[in-house]
Parts: structure tokens; sequence; C-alpha cells
């Protein structure tokens, strides 16, 4: 069930809601009973016949944990955690990995391997990692001891299940183990204004965007020799897609667990508006590469074993992030060019620190934003394209190499820069842009990409409230208030939501597929 | 912090406003012509002219582009005598809409030949389906006695689907005082270039271009099949039941395509072969083999479906062969 569905806004959630507030306060192991089994049926919607494969997950990981614990201090301990850690991944291996790495070794002994067919549970990246994590720290820390039914509400609980954020154990069952789990007004407004405006980016801002993108690497999956601008807007419409979509996405997570009085971390800080890509991972999907810091990171040993084990730490981590994302060529391609972005940020910063530059200025600071921008942009044709030639063309089309179409308003100033890549063996060509696909589509993407570099985001609307588990750092000057013209401008956009649902099918969320 | 009820209330109204402008935005715009369906208006205008000037029995033929650009009325009223109308209209107005319009012309005595698209068997209600834009900006534009006339559920569907676009088109139209009947130049797709008994002309090799030729497309229904319960079978079914409870004789044809290679493969041979037998259960009668409207594609215009005129003669020619038998005047009243 997708949170942007008509079926999830107006049956399920209603439901899971009202039932929730309809057992009373003191009866906290219905209200979790109630939760768990909601959970279920939220995920069961999906494939009902993969819902024994999460508990048996659920089961398997509490009984190791309740082994570790048993155990600890003993060698067996040790040998739970190991052995828990890699049946978690054996399992995702087999349901994410198979085919990928059938297809490796059968290019590399030059036979062919059928395809298995196997279909990838939905979210089994997710709470696999949200259990690895359980386990490690049952193993590093001696206390760490829940509830059955408490921990299997943290790892089902239907807003973070799909598709994160990455939740930790310490973050999410105190907050219903140790106090009642209860959400008062106050929690319901601020969750439904979450809510709502996360809905708002993903459809009424990621779906459009989602159109441009799809409409140039559609022409690209059919073999079209792309131009100059296609291949920019596309991948430009790509780039805001997945970032409204995707923080669309954890808005809408943090606002439905704030509905029942609980918070999430956060998950998105502006990732664009990063000024170099170590702050770009900072802020982008900041829950999982928390968790890939934690649990790769630091145990392959930091920064705390010299340079080069410092940058082959860094190389590692992002490959392993790639490859998280998906078993394809293009996301280990993506993971590594990131960890090389990485590297070269780091180096550069070793340089700058050890002349001693401040590069204060605010000129110096969006001229770093912009290139970060850029790199991540190039990054993402990657993660778009379907096959390594495809987005080998694309790359090669944002260089200019098929030739570069700009409209006519603009042909004349740029008339000389165009004379300087056509020495560099570029052909310039000028195009009028068609209406109905260009025009549109630049005016989309422009507005988008000046959206998320100049407006406040979501947590620093309603930095007022709490929205996440860490105070906002930035609030915004503008503050979100709750009075009945901001409920009309909330309930006015959701129009645009009722819209959607006639005229296209609710798109899911990419993140689904990881 | 203490949110007050209104705020919550204020949500579940919210939607109202924008709900009530654009309710009254889309009703002013109901019959406000774009230029954008005046190709498709200008065309039907003059075909339903062309019907309405003959007296006696007649031969409509009903179909999509296809039909247009590839079987000619001239030729045919020149080889039998037989009064013909080509009733050939975008494919994208869907089979309902297109025989809803052919209803209008059809009188007791008349035949009709239904030559359809292969993708048109897999049309019925385009409202309910999902429409398209050039459907809903003919429907809105020029045949608001038909939006009006939706059943509830449809009409809803209709207003909340309309692409944006459109909506500002026709805003705009309104608005600007209709000065936006401006259509840029579309080669031959003007009025002028259809005959007076309907047919297409103009698609010569001579104006064909370049990127004409390259979008000669594969029929996906026809290299693939139908569905197994194509859409548009029962709202065929049900024109034929009310064609023959009005006098009026129903024949079918396949519709002529540019040959591909993948034609020539064994699941090119389900779709016609589902076609004939639907046909044949309803007790239409199918003129000819679907391989005879197999064409060379360098004989194709711009699409996969628009026969260039020379080669059009020559597949109507071939079509009279199955055809003329029937194209003698039958009694009113006749099945």
């Amino acid at each position: 069930m997708i949170f942007s569905s008509w079926q999830f806004i107006f049956v399920f959630l209603p439901i899971a809601v009202a039932g929730f507030f309809a057992i009373p306060v003191q009866a906290q192991v219905v209200r979790k009973c109630w939760l768990f089994a909601t959970s279920l049926f939220f995920y069961g919607w999906w494939k009902v016949e993969y819902v024994p494969l999460l508990l048996f997950s659920i089961g398997f990981n509490y009984a190791i944990a309740e082994g570790i614990n048993r155990w600890r201090g003993r060698p067996a301990a040790r040998v739970a955690v190991i052995a828990g850690v890699a049946i978690n991944l054996l399992l995702l291996g087999y349901y994410k990995y198979t085919n990928f790495i059938l297809d490796v070794f059968g290019r590399a002994s030059g036979h062919t391997y059928a395809r298995l067919d196997i279909m990838l549970p939905l979210a089994i990246s997710f709470f696999t990692f949200t259990q690895i994590g359980y386990l490690v720290d049952v193993y590093r820390d001696q206390r760490l001891h829940y509830r059955l039914l408490d921990y299997s509400v943290f790892v089902v609980f239907f807003p973070h299940l799909i598709a994160g954020p990455i939740v930790r154990h310490w973050e999410i069952i105190p907050q219903f183990a140790d106090r009642e789990l209860k959400a008062n007004r106050t929690d319901m407004g601020v969750g439904i204004a979450i809510f709502l405006l996360g809905l708002y980016k993903k459809v009424l801002l990621a779906d459009p965007a989602a159109r441009v993108a799809d409409t140039v690497y559609g022409a690209v999956e059919a073999g079209t020799a792309i131009t100059w601008l296609d291949g920019w807007l596309g991948t430009l419409a790509y780039g805001m897609q997945i970032y409204f979509d995707f923080s669309g996405y954890s808005d809408m997570a943090i606002g439905l667990a704030r509905m029942f009085g609980m918070k999430f971390p956060c998950n998105f800080d502006s990732p664009y508006k990063a000024g170099n890509i170590v702050e770009f991972w900072r802020r982008w999907h900041i829950t999982l590469q928390r968790f890939l810091r934690e649990y790769l990171y630091f145990p392959l040993g930091g920064n705390r074993c010299g340079k080069a084990r410092h940058l082959l730490n860094i190389m590692i981590t992002m490959v392993v992030s790639g490859l998280w994302h998906g078993a394809g060529w293009t996301f280990l391609v993506w993971g590594t060019l990131h960890g090389v972005y990485l590297v070269i940020a780091h180096v550069w910063r070793k340089f700058r620190e050890a002349r001693g530059w401040k590069l204060a200025h605010w000129s110096y600071r969006g001229a770093c934003v912009l290139v970060t921008f850029v790199a991540v942009m190039y990054a993402w044709v990657f993660f778009r394209a379907k096959t390594l030639p495809q987005a080998t063309r694309v790359v090669a089309s944002m260089m200019g190499v098929n030739g570069f179409t700009i409209p006519d308003a603009v042909t004349n100033p740029l008339a000389q820069p165009g004379i300087l890549w056509q020495k560099l063996g570029s052909r310039f060509v000028t195009e009028r842009l068609a209406e109905d696909f260009y025009k549109p589509g630049l005016q989309l993407v422009t507005l988008l990409i000046l959206a998320c570099w100049l407006l406040p985001n979501v947590q620093q609307l309603l930095g007022a409230c709490d929205p996440t588990l860490e105070p906002v750092a930035r609030p915004a000057r503008w503050k979100f208030v709750f009075n009945v013209w901001t409920g009309l401008l909330l309930g006015a956009l959701f129009f645009g939501v009722i819209c959607s649902y006639f005229s296209a099918k609710p798109s899911p969320f990419i993140y689904f597929n990881f | 912090m203490r949110i007050r009820w209104s705020f919550f209330i204020a949500i579940l109204f919210g939607p109202l406003i924008p709900l009530a402008a654009y309710l009254f935005l889309f009703h002013l715009q109901i019959g406000a012509p774009t230029p954008t369906s005046r190709w498709n208006f200008e065309v039907m205008q003059k075909k339903r002219a062309a019907a309405a000037t003959l007296k006696g029995p007649k031969l409509l033929i009903v179909a999509g582009s296809s039909g247009l650009f590839g079987i000619s009325a001239e030729e045919i009223h020149r080889a039998t005598g037989f009064p013909t109308v080509n009733f050939g209209l975008h494919a994208a107005l869907g089979t309902e809409y297109l025989l809803r319009l052919a209803r209008k012309e059809l009188r007791a005595g008349d035949t009709v030949l239904l030559a359809f698209e292969y993708e048109l068997y897999e049309s019925g209600n385009l409202i309910a389906q999902g429409a398209n834009e050039p459907f809903m900006d003919y429907i809105l534009a020029r045949d608001p006695e038909y939006v009006r006339a939706l059943p509830m559920r449809q009409y809803v569907k209709l207003v909340l689907s309309t692409p944006r676009r459109r909506f500002s088109l026709g805003l705009r139209h309104v608005f600007g005082g209709g000065k936006l009947g401006f259509v840029p130049a579309m080669g031959i797709y003007r009025s002028d270039y259809i005959s007076p008994r309907g047919d297409q002309l103009g698609a010569v090799r001579e104006t064909r271009t370049e990127q004409d030729a390259n979008n000669v497309g594969t029929s996906i229904s026809l290299s693939e099949g139908l569905s197994d319960a194509p859409v548009g079978f029962p709202v065929l079914r049900e024109f034929c039941t009310w064609a023959r409870s009005n006098g009026i004789r129903v024949l079918a044809t396949f519709p002529n395509v540019a040959h591909k290679p993948e034609y020539d493969l064994p699941a090119a041979e389900k779709a016609p072969r589902q076609i004939r037998k639907f046909f044949e259960s309803i007790e239409v009668p199918v003129l000819g083999d679907a391989r005879e409207s197999i064409l060379p594609a360098n004989d194709f215009f711009d699409t996969t479906y628009h026969l260039m005129h020379p080669a059009a003669i020559v597949r109507t020619q071939r079509l009279l062969v199955h055809l003329a038998p029937y194209l003698t005047p039958q009694p009113a009243g006749a099945r």
C-alpha cells in the first residue's frame, strides 16, 4: 500500500488511527497489538506471501538476541552474533543479489546461467538492516533486553517499515516501552501537517518531475541519441524527482509516526544546499549513512588507521552503499563514484588546511554548492539508467558529445561560448524547443531547483514543534502556525492530490525498490 | 503548544475552495472551441455535410484515420456508382465515440463498413478507461451536449482528470475572447485536404518528409495480438445490434497497415483471428483477409496506418472485390 494512495489515506490510515485512539490508554498491550496487526496488514497488502518471511525474520533475530544475552561473556555469544548477521545478509543476498552474482560469474566464466525467478520482498533491505543493527548493539551492550511485543512493533511499525527512516531500537522502543504509548491533539495536528507536506512533495512535485525524467530516459532506452539539453533536463528532473520523492516519503513517515505520538529521526536536511560531498551525505538519507558509519565504516577502522586506509574505508563504505541500493553495475558505479567524490573532498580539505586557506567568502560557498550539485547530478545518471551503456550515453550527451540544443531566445548570447565548444569537438545545434515538453519541463525543473536552494525544509518550517528526535539545527525564520488559514491552505493543496487520483495511477516511491 | 480544532476542520474544508473555483472555471470553458480541436471538428463537419446530401441508401466507411487515408470513397463510387462517404476520423476519439457519431448519420437501408485499427478493438468507453487528451479536448470544445449528458461518475472523472494544459488552454480561449483560433501550419492536416466524399487528399510521396517516413512504426496490437477480452468488442456488439434493429447492414474489414517483419510471425495471426471470430459470432461478414491489408511500408505517409493516396486507390480496388456484391440498395427494414 502506497502512502499517497487513496486506499491508504481514506481507508487504512483513518481505521488505524481511530482504532488506536479507541483503545483505552491503560490497555497498552492492546494498543501495541493493534499497531502490530495494522502494520502486518499494511505489509501484507502488497504480497501476503511475504508476511511469514517478515515474521520469521523478527522471530529469528529476537531469538538470536536472547541467545547473545544468555551466553554473554562466552564464545557462544560471539558465534551467535556472527551467525545472526551472516544469516540476515544471506537472506538479503539471496533475494537481492542472486541473479546479479549469477550474471557476474556467467560473464567471468563465459557461461550463461539462467536467471532465477526471485521476487524481492518489499522492504527487505530496510528491516534487515534495522535488525542487524539491533543484534550488534545487543552484543555490544549487555543492558539491552526488550519484550517480544515491543521488539516486533519496533520492526514492523508501518510508517518506517517499507522505506525507512532506518530507525534504531534505542530511539524507538523507549518511546512506547518505558512510557505510555499515547498521542494528543497536538501530536495529531503536527503529524497531519508533516504528512500532508510530504504528500504534496511526492504528488505535486516529484511525480511531475518523474514524467520529464521518464521521457528522456525512456528515449535513451529506446536508443535515441539525446542532446545536451535532453540529458541535462532529464537528469536534473530525476535529481529533483528522487529528492522530493524520498524526502516526501520520509516526511510522511515522520508525520504518521507523530500521529501515534512517536518521533522518528530526521532523514533529509536540504541535501542540495550542501557545500561539499561530505556535507551532502550528512544531509541525504541520514539514517542509512548513520547505519553504514556505525556498523561498517567504524568497524573497518574509520579514520584512525592511517591516511590510505581511511580513504579505502570510505571507498568500501560507499561501494556497499551503492550495492545496498540495488544489485547492478549501475549502482556499483554510483557508489564508487560517490566514494571517489568523498576521497577527493577529504584530500582537498587536508590540502586546504595544510595551506591555511580559510575560504569562507559567500561566493566560495556558492561555487561549492554548485559544484557539489553538479557532481551529484552526474552520479544520479548511473542511479537512474537501467544499464551502464545507457548511463554512458546520457553522461556523454550532458558533456555535449551529441551537440548542444538551446532555445532560440538564448542562441545569440551563447554564440561565443558555442564556438569554444565547437573547437573542443562538439556540435552546436540550434533548435526551437518543442513547447509541449521542453518549456514546461524547464520551468518545472528550474522552480524545483530554486525551491531546494532557497526554501526551508519541512523540519525547519515546523522547528517549533520538535518534529524529529533531534532538535532542528536551523529553524526557519518563517514558522508554520497552526491556525484556520494554514489549515485551509493545507487542505486546499489536497485538491491536487485528488486530481492525481483521477488522472494517473499512484506511482510507487522510488525507495520501495530497495 | 495547543492546536485548536479549527485547524483540523479547516483542513477538511480546504479542498472545497479550489474544487469550487475549478468547477466554475471548468464549466465556463465547456464549448469553448480550442484551436487544437479544429481539425477534427472541421473534418467531421465536412463528412456530415457529405452524408447529409445523400438521399438514398449509402455506404458509410467508419474507421479511425486508417480508413480516412486508406479507403477511397471516391473510388468506390466511381467503380460501383454506390453513394459512399468516408467517415474515417481521428482514432484517438475511440471506438464508442466514433460509433456514436456514425449512428447520427445512418438511416434504414444504409450499409456501414467497419474498418477499425487493431488498437481500437481495445478501446471501449474512453472516459472510464482513462481518456486521452485529443478526445478530452474534442468533446470539451466541440461536443458540450455529450459532456453534459455523461453519467455523474464519468463526468466527475472527466472534470478531475482533464490535463492542466488543456484546462489552461480552454481558459485562455474563454478569457482571450476566442482570439486563439490560430492553428499552426499542419501540412495536410487541414479540412481543405478532405475531398467532398470525405477522403484524405495530399498524402503523396512528394509531400512526405523524412520525419514523416520515420514515424511509420509498428502496431503492437497486431504483432502481439489483442487481449483475451478486448473492451471494444462489447461496444461493437451493441452497435451491430442497434444497426440490425434499424435496418442497417454492417460489414467489417481489416485496416490497412504498414508491413513490418513482426507481422510475418505466427503471433501476428492472433489479432485478425480474434477479430474474425468476434464478427462471425455476431453474424457480421468480414471482407477479405488481414494479409491483404498489410501493405509495403514505403506506401505509408506518416504513421503505420496512413496510406498514401495512390496506394489507397489500389487498396480500395482490392477491397471492392469483396465489397461490391454487398453494394446493392437493400429495402428499408431489411437486415
